[in-house]
């Protein structure tokens, strides 16, 4: 029976139980695949390391202690600030930042012509967007050392051109990680800022124009302001995986372009490994974005109150 | 500029647009004068839009000139035409509150913070919308948004406000409400406005005068009387109210009005001018609030056998059969208890007034 005052029923007019029943699956999806894998990572990171990779089951805050502080070789001197890891945090953001601004640089552009093309033809575009993608990312990544190493194909056209003496150096440097992580995320930036300017109404750009707004004024204080939800999360989309990233580190920045993802990725890697401290690293930069996630959400739902 | 009692606002010459192989405008002339109320009405299709952005500047012509107050539009961009435009959707920026979109074409014409300001107030209290400055077009009612448009659209002071079917995308009673807000805005400013509508009810209520168009053709201009008195041809008294349209034949063509002959052999004399044209053939029009019904027929009525009545509160619509094979729609007020009303199947006698009937150019 349905109480009289309906409380069985949902908003959504689903009977209670069978709502239950009907939400299972994703409940256990979010807690097999999200849940369990974090929570299994904070046990590890406070557990003691085991010298051939692994854990001892015992309780202790030394991962996070090695992180912050140097106590000296054997752990006996009083501490000092350890900057390695901060440092290779903080590369790991401006590199991450630098390859977001690249692909919003490049991405909008391209979001915005295809948003614009006759609706035939779009699915077309996006389809060339993404083919690239089809290879996976590790080739891609080795292909790009390829095409930039010092007599390489790049360099060769630069030459053949006489734009450049020299080959250029680009292996090995920031630059060259910067533009693999571009390569790696472009099309994140592009299929959300395309699904926010197809659904722009492009009435709104004639009605600037009518109200003598030039083309720049426009794109600046209607296209853009209108869109920014498809913009910041095509952000979103390209600096969390870019900060975690250890392919193009790796493979194109070489030793001392190391950056976080390498860092927790040796952590685990073969009998050298601490464990603990690859899981301390990972935490600290899931909070890290956790928090930068969460004061963006709060702006928003304060300027939509507002 | 031309000379007399209006200088001319917006003058159309033979203006021509093609969207491909398609032409949305063939051939199109007109003047708006200075601070007059001008209403571009037609079916959906019939280029009036596509007139209206034109002069905005969102399209380019593909032949003729706009000239606005004399000075040709042809290479100016819309931002730097000094007419300003209601949107159907109004196309209020969302991210903006009211006041925010109202300053928008001021800020834009770089416009003092304190000159702005004032203005945006002064525009808020014209369209009663002042206690709403802060929100944002999502939460306003769809009347609002349609007020918030038109302040945006007046702010900037324009010469000339567009205003594509405005009035649309509201509920029957917001409609009629906001025609006669409009033809008071228009009052009150003195700006000259130009309308886009389909609906007749419409442009008759508050136009100056009105252009007919339809496929891609104007096909009359004049005021509201006229367009409805005198329609140049059967597209336009079709349009605009009720017709019936009678196959006829020329008697006597006199200056003041021609004798027609019925397919029953009934004469009556038309009203207005009649067209020249070549051979006997004519069409009349007649309109159903110019019949009469009587339930005995008078000298030199017709008669006839009612078919069907409907009863529309302040009207009656009827179909009658007249004898002699013509079928006529008919309209009578209902006045009080008092008026005649007829059934079908009734025998009634149907009055035509001399000068009721006009004769059609086609």
């Amino acid at each position: 029976m349905i109480e009289a005052d309906g409380n069985r029923l949902d908003r959504s007019g689903i009977f209670r139980p069978v709502r239950t029943l009907l939400l299972l699956p994703s409940w256990l999806m979010i807690g097999v695949f999200l849940l369990v894998p974090v929570a299994l990572m904070l046990m590890f990171s406070f557990l003691t390391k085991e010298f051939r990779g692994g854990v001892i089951w015992e309780f202790s805050l030394s991962a996070y202690d090695q992180f912050i502080f140097d106590r000296g070789l054997f752990g006996d001197e009083p501490p000092r600030i350890e900057w390695t890891y901060i440092t290779i945090f903080g590369r790991s953001i401006i590199q991450a930042a630098v390859a977001t601004l690249l692909c919003l640089l490049l991405g909008f552009p391209t979001a915005y012509f295809i948003a614009t093309r006759d609706p035939s033809q779009r699915t077309v575009w996006l389809f060339l967007v993404t083919v690239p993608y089809w290879v996976n990312l590790l080739i891609r990544t080795v292909s790009m050392k390829f095409l930039i190493r010092d007599n390489g194909p790049l360099n060769e056209l630069l030459l053949a051109l006489g734009a450049i003496s020299q080959p250029l150096t680009l292996i090995n440097t920031d630059f060259a990680v910067q533009l693999g992580l571009f390569y790696s995320y472009l099309p994140f930036m592009v299929l959300p800022i395309y699904a926010s300017v197809e659904r722009y109404d492009f009435s709104l750009s004639e009605a600037a124009a009518d109200l003598y707004a030039g083309r720049w004024t426009i794109l600046r204080r209607v296209l853009i302001p209108v869109v920014r939800p498809g913009i910041i999360a095509g952000c979103i989309l390209v600096f969390i995986p870019s900060l975690g990233a250890f392919l193009a580190p790796d493979l194109l920045g070489g030793a001392k372009n190391f950056m976080i993802g390498s860092l927790i990725e040796e952590q685990f890697k073969g009998n050298a490994g601490n464990w603990p401290f690859g899981a301390a690293a990972a935490m600290i930069l899931l909070t890290m974005v956790l928090l930068a996630l969460m004061v963006y959400a709060r702006q928003q739902s304060r300027q939509g109150v507002g | 500029m031309a000379t007399g009692e209006h200088s001319i606002a917006v003058e159309i010459r033979n203006v021509e647009k093609r969207f491909g192989t398609f032409t949305a405008l063939r051939n199109a002339s007109l003047s708006i004068l200075d601070n007059e109320f001008f209403t571009l009405l037609g079916p959906s299709g019939c280029g009036k839009t596509t007139l209206l952005r034109l002069i905005a500047g969102f399209e380019d012509v593909s032949g003729g000139q706009i000239l606005l107050y004399g000075q040709e539009l042809a290479d100016l961009p819309p931002h730097r035409r000094p007419v300003n435009t209601v949107f159907q959707h109004y196309a209020l920026f969302p991210h903006m509150s009211v006041a925010e979109n109202v300053a928008f074409g001021l800020r834009m014409r770089r416009f003092g913070r304190g000159e702005t300001e004032d203005a945006v107030k002064r525009m808020l209290e014209l369209v009663h919308l002042e206690k709403l400055a802060d929100r944002r077009p999502h939460q306003l009612s769809g009347g609002q948004q349609q007020r918030a448009a038109l302040a945006r659209a007046i702010a900037p002071g324009p010469k000339v406000l567009l205003l594509d079917e405005p009035l649309s995308a509201l509920d029957l009673k917001l409609r009629q409400a906001m025609r006669l807000e409009l033809k008071q805005l228009q009052q009150d400013t003195g700006i000259t406005f130009v309308f886009v509508t389909h609906d007749q009810e419409e442009a008759l209520a508050m136009s100056d005068r009105i252009a007919v168009m339809s496929d891609g053709t104007i096909q009359q201009t004049g005021d509201a009387r006229d367009i409805y008195d005198n329609p140049v041809n059967r597209f336009v008294a079709n349009f605009i109210g009720e017709a019936n349209f009678i196959e006829a034949e020329l008697v006597e063509d006199a200056a003041g009005g021609c004798v027609c002959r019925l397919p029953n052999g009934h004469l009556i004399r038309c009203g207005g001018t009649a067209p020249a044209l070549s051979g006997r053939n004519r069409v009349l029009l007649l309109r159903p609030e110019r019949i009469n019904l009587t339930a005995t027929a008078g000298p030199g009525d017709l008669e006839g056998v009612v078919s069907q009545a409907v009863y529309l509160g302040t009207d009656t619509q009827y179909r009658v059969d007249a004898d002699g094979g013509m079928s006529l729609t008919v309209r009578r007020q209902n006045f009080d208890a008092g008026t005649a009303r007829f059934r079908p199947g009734e025998r009634v006698g149907v009055g035509i007034e001399d000068g009721a009937a006009r004769v059609l150019a086609n």
